[in-house]
């Protein structure tokens, strides 16, 4: 039985055109149709241009729609009702430089009506969770990039939202703070929040996205489950080690066969299964070693690069 | 539980406290009201007229550049440092947000005379110099033109820079009380019914600032009549409400 999960975000054929008074309208988004299903990770990539954050704006009524309409948690995008339900971390987000920052959550927990015992619970509880306790009496003008980025991220969660939209969230984050960011999308999703990812960082997007969206040049190129989208194909990958240059010919002379040399490992890439008997016969023979043997999954960095990566940003979408 | 108004507001407030120029301003305008009562001493015989009269023109002065600075950096300074998305973004209209500021901008200009305010009345009850009610109207009438001011310049910030902002609310300012000079000076230079009802629009829609001014009643020991009081207050919330609603129109169209 299949059970049709809500939708949290819908858009039907939005579009937004800027007017510019020297080279007259540009269109910034063509007709974006999209459904975000609730309890998932949403990633919502393009390269720079492509339309996200005007998408975003739109989601929350920063700037109005040319044509189409949408909802957002089943209410008209931008409304009151939809905004008190969402948490928004704008890209490079800016703070008011003379607050600290627990003033700062305090403020937009305010904003959201909270009374005062539950912000100063969430006060705390968010500091501590981005790793900013310590530092929750220091002027925010103090911060670094990668603090104000924790902070931004505390601020889109002061109000326990339904839906939290991230653009860039990874942004001026070291690995360590990157890892915390994931870790604190999933367990998002595990309490059923639903997280909409605007990001550059494709490998973090593929590590907890449930589903993504590629918008190129305003339009949607490709979207759906990241299972279906990165489906595996019929190629294996072979690692080898100790691959010398008669190994490596013997190899190479087989059908359709890739070879791709590292500095201690050797990446062979077979078309079909067939031929994975052969080759490790022959690594075996000439005294190389089968380090690992797997299907090849095509990466989201390979499919993003097909659809939007071409020449001159021509992509095969 | 407060209403948006109210915590944007405190938050005007704030900002308007913690940035130096108004603590400043307020020091500097307090110190030179101190400064005259002591130098009045060498006015013989019109100490006081001469104190009160240094005293309305230093509140005068430091509370239309108090105004200036606090209003124009307000809501144009939001969306220059990018702080507005983060606004917008939670639960409130736009009007709630130009409200709140317009709200928490009248009274931290309040706050900002008030000790001037005071230091003026001390003077005036320990030298026996008139009346002190009297010089505490002529101050909440100053105080009244200040919201006008904040309004005026809310309305050209939901569209202009901070910097645009402060030259046109100068410009607005400067020709309010010059307006009588200017409508006199179009008929002058053109008999054109264009240019006489350009002329007359300006005097009508442009507020009249020297309504507000009662400097003279106040150093010469005159009386305020309630009345006025009461129908120069409808006059500020009529200009205030006005100036308002075009900028909250505006604000409401705009795009971040």
């Amino acid at each position: 039985m299949c059970v049709a999960v809500p939708s949290v975000i819908t858009v039907e054929n939005l579009t937004k055109h800027y007017r510019n008074p020297a080279s007259g309208s540009r269109a910034a988004l063509r007709g974006l149709t999209l459904d975000v299903p609730a309890g998932e990770i949403f990633g919502f990539l393009g390269p720079n241009g492509a339309g996200k954050t005007t998408t975003i704006k739109l989601l929350l009524g920063l700037i109005s729609p040319t044509a189409g309409h949408g909802t957002m948690l089943g209410y008209p995008l931008g409304s009151v009702n939809a905004r008190r339900h969402v948490g928004f971390l704008p890209e490079s987000p800016y703070f008011y430089e003379y607050l600290r920052g627990e003033e700062l959550l305090d403020y937009y927990g305010r904003l959201f009506g909270l009374v005062h015992h539950v912000r100063r619970e969430r006060n705390e509880s968010l500091l501590k969770l981005v790793g900013l306790w310590d530092a929750r009496r220091l002027a925010v003008r103090k911060y670094s990039r990668g603090m104000l980025q924790r902070l931004g991220l505390a601020q889109a969660l002061i109000n326990d939202p339904d839906l939290v939209i991230l653009d860039e969230p990874a942004g001026g984050l070291d690995p360590i703070g990157r890892r915390e960011m994931r870790d604190i999308l999933l367990h998002l999703r595990d309490r059923g929040k639903t997280v909409f990812l605007s990001s550059h960082i494709l490998a973090e997007v593929e590590t907890v996205c449930d589903r993504v969206a590629i918008l190129h040049r305003g339009e949607l190129v490709a979207g759906g489950r990241m299972t279906d989208l990165l489906s595996e194909g019929r190629e294996m990958e072979l690692t080898v080690h100790g691959v010398n240059g008669a190994l490596s010919a013997h190899l190479g002379g087989m059908p359709g066969v890739e070879i791709h040399h590292g500095t201690d490992v050797t990446v062979v890439i077979l078309p079909e299964h067939a031929l994975v008997y052969q080759a490790i016969e022959i690594v075996r023979a000439s005294g190389g070693q089968v380090v690992s043997l797997g299907a090849k999954r095509e990466r989201l960095e390979d499919l993003f690069v097909k659809l939007v990566g071409g020449p001159n940003g021509e992509g095969q979408g | 539980m407060s209403s948006p108004i109210v915590v944007i507001a405190q938050q005007a407030m704030r900002e308007a406290s913690r940035r130096r120029t108004l603590p400043a301003l307020v020091i500097f305008g307090c110190g030179i009201i101190l400064s005259s009562a002591f130098l009045s001493f060498f006015q013989l015989g019109v100490e006081i007229k001469f104190f009160k009269d240094i005293a309305m023109t230093v509140i005068f002065l430091f509370g239309t550049v108090a105004t200036l600075v606090i209003v124009s950096t307000q809501l144009s300074g939001e969306i220059e440092s990018r702080t507005i998305y983060n606004v917008l973004s939670k639960p409130i209209r736009r009007w709630e947000l130009v409200v709140g500021k317009f709200a928490g901008a009248a009274v931290a200009i309040g706050l900002a005379i008030a000790p001037m305010v005071a230091i003026l009345t001390f003077f005036i009850y320990t030298d026996h110099g008139g009346s002190e009610l009297e010089a505490v109207k002529g101050a909440y009438l100053l105080w009244l033109a200040f919201t006008v001011l904040s309004a005026v310049a809310l309305g050209i910030a939901s569209v202009a820079t901070s910097t645009v902002t402060a030259a046109l609310t100068i410009l607005v300012f400067v020709v309010s009380y010059l307006k009588g000079a200017v409508t006199t000076y179009l008929d002058l230079i053109s008999a054109h019914p264009v240019v006489a009802y350009f002329g007359q629009a300006l005097y009508y829609l442009l507020p009249n600032f020297e309504n507000f001014n009662t400097r003279t009643a106040v150093v010469h020991d005159e009386l305020v009549p309630w009345a006025y009081l009461g129908r120069t207050t409808l006059y500020a919330a009529a200009l205030v409400c006005l100036f308002l609603y075009v900028g909250i129109q505006l604000f409401e169209e705009r795009e971040f």
